[in-house]
């Protein structure tokens, strides 16, 4: 046994240790969960050399990367596994999502492609040169504001047309 | 002895460290405010109760809410298996380091991605900061890496963060140390970038950007941040380590995660958070700093 198998075998068993310690009652998705990464334990245990005979080209470095390029979605989809086993008397439901008191959010509230980048773009202004229009509001009460941001795109509006005059 | 010491180091480090680090993070912090402050081991038992929770999911959030969690637990896991902790790595190959940082910032994908999909505000606010920042942390990252690979010759992390030795190499793995320390301060949401516990929305960071998980969830996000710190923990201490055998190695290694989460704990103590506009230049100045090593190991 090859000790990365060896540790996702502990790895599972201390899954299905802290699903028993915490009297989870879907026993089958604990048990799923020690199945395949027993599994994958087994896959693991095959060294490059073994596969090599029968795959010509594979090769240790394609091991390696595929090991772990299969690593995120199978363990992904095992910690999913995991969660889909409740323990009893606990109940999952649905919720407001967290608005420090103000639920009513709207689409015109939500982060746009211009306004996302903001911080870093601040950071490198100099070399973006954003444009930025800000009408604040005025008076004691206001009737309309303003806030408009435009970054040019560094290749085609601010390099193009130096290095080709006239386009 | 080496296949068991590793077979053991990789469930401690993976199951048991990130708690104790954090733990004891907080019980510096702690003593130094002259208060007792909770169990070292209390982190764990936060992550064991909320693993025996339900959830409660907001009605605007998709399947991705629900994946972020998931896919960035499963992504330090991985990035796990390519650090080298008390011995070599389980798995490694030329260029692994890029795969290591980018891991992380698969992790980070994810959690911004969630965070986007509440829709609410703050969470949008949290992800654009963590992604701005991060991408500052990144180059230092990169950077670092550079001068240590240029330094060891090799390409790997294991070869990276070899034993080494050598009056040349002293003043660039000073500053390649002190830029390390500094992302793996950002990267952690820690003092003086973020302070994990605030709970003031116009101030947060990362914190902001998880608000709406709970349960199981909530559970994976903590134990994957934890995960990230003690990964970055060792590599700053596998920087400073002599050659070992394998037991005294993995001994040392856990040794010295308990100063550097100290070391955290002081910085913590001793100074507030940087305003939000003074971030960016700590992080500049990290990549100035990781410049510079870079330059004197290539002199």
């Amino acid at each position: 046994m090859t000790p990365l198998a060896a540790c996702v075998l502990i790895l599972a068993a201390a899954a299905v240790l802290s699903g028993g310690l915490l009297r989870r009652s879907r026993a089958a998705g604990l048990i799923v969960i020690a199945g395949l990464a027993a599994a994958a334990g087994d896959i693991v245990r095959l060294p490059p050399g073994d596969i090599a005979v029968n795959v010509p080209v594979w090769s240790p470095l394609l091991t390696a990367i595929g090991l772990l390029g299969a690593g995120v979605p199978i363990l992904s989809a095992l910690l999913w596994a995991f969660r889909l086993a409740p323990p009893a008397r606990t109940k999952t439901g649905r919720g407001l999502a967290l608005g420090c008191g103000f639920a009513a959010s709207s689409a015109r509230m939500q982060y746009t492609g211009s306004s996302y980048p903001v911080p870093v773009i601040r950071v490198f202004s100099v070399l973006l040169g954003t444009n930025e229009e800000f009408r604040p509001p005025k008076g004691y009460w206001p009737a309309k504001a303003f806030f408009g941001s435009f970054t040019p795109d560094p290749a085609l509006e601010r390099g193009l047309p130096v290095l080709v005059p006239g386009i | 002895m080496e296949t068991i010491t590793l077979v053991l180091s990789y469930p401690i480090i993976l199951l048991l460290a990130p708690p104790v680090m954090l733990g004891l993070i907080t019980k510096t912090k702690a003593l130094v405010a002259g208060r007792k402050g909770p169990p070292v081991l209390q982190p764990l038992y936060d992550t064991i109760k909320l693993l025996g929770k339900g959830a409660v999911y907001s009605s605007t959030t998709t399947w991705m809410f629900k994946l972020g969690p998931v896919v960035s637990l499963a992504a330090v896991f991985c990035a796990s298996a390519l650090a080298p902790l008390a011995g070599a790595p389980l798995i490694s190959f030329n260029g692994d380091a890029i795969l290591f940082a980018y891991l992380f910032a698969l992790g980070r994908f994810v959690t911004v991605m969630a965070a986007l999909d509440t829709g609410s505000s703050f969470e949008g606010m949290g992800a654009s900061r963590e992604v701005a920042f991060s991408s500052l942390a990144e180059p230092a990252l990169i950077l670092t890496f550079a001068s240590l690979a240029y330094r060891s010759g090799g390409l790997c992390l294991a070869q990276m963060f070899a034993p080494h030795s050598g009056p040349s190499a002293a003043a660039g793995t000073i500053l390649v140390l002190g830029t390390l320390f500094v992302v793996l301060l950002a990267e952690n949401s820690r003092i003086p970038v973020d302070d994990p516990n605030t709970h003031l929305e116009l101030t947060m960071i990362h914190e902001v950007m998880v608000l709406d998980h709970g349960g199981p969830d909530l559970a994976f996000i903590l134990h994957g941040a934890g995960i990230k710190l003690v990964l970055m923990s060792a590599l700053l201490v596998r920087l400073v380590l002599p050659e070992m055998p394998p037991a005294a190695a993995l001994g040392s290694l856990l040794f010295g995660l308990g100063c550097v989460a100290v070391a955290i704990g002081l910085v913590e103590s001793s100074m507030a958070r940087v305003r939000m506009v003074r971030v960016p230049q700590l992080l500049v100045a990290a990549i100035c700093a990781a410049t510079f090593g870079l330059m004197l190991t290539l002199r």
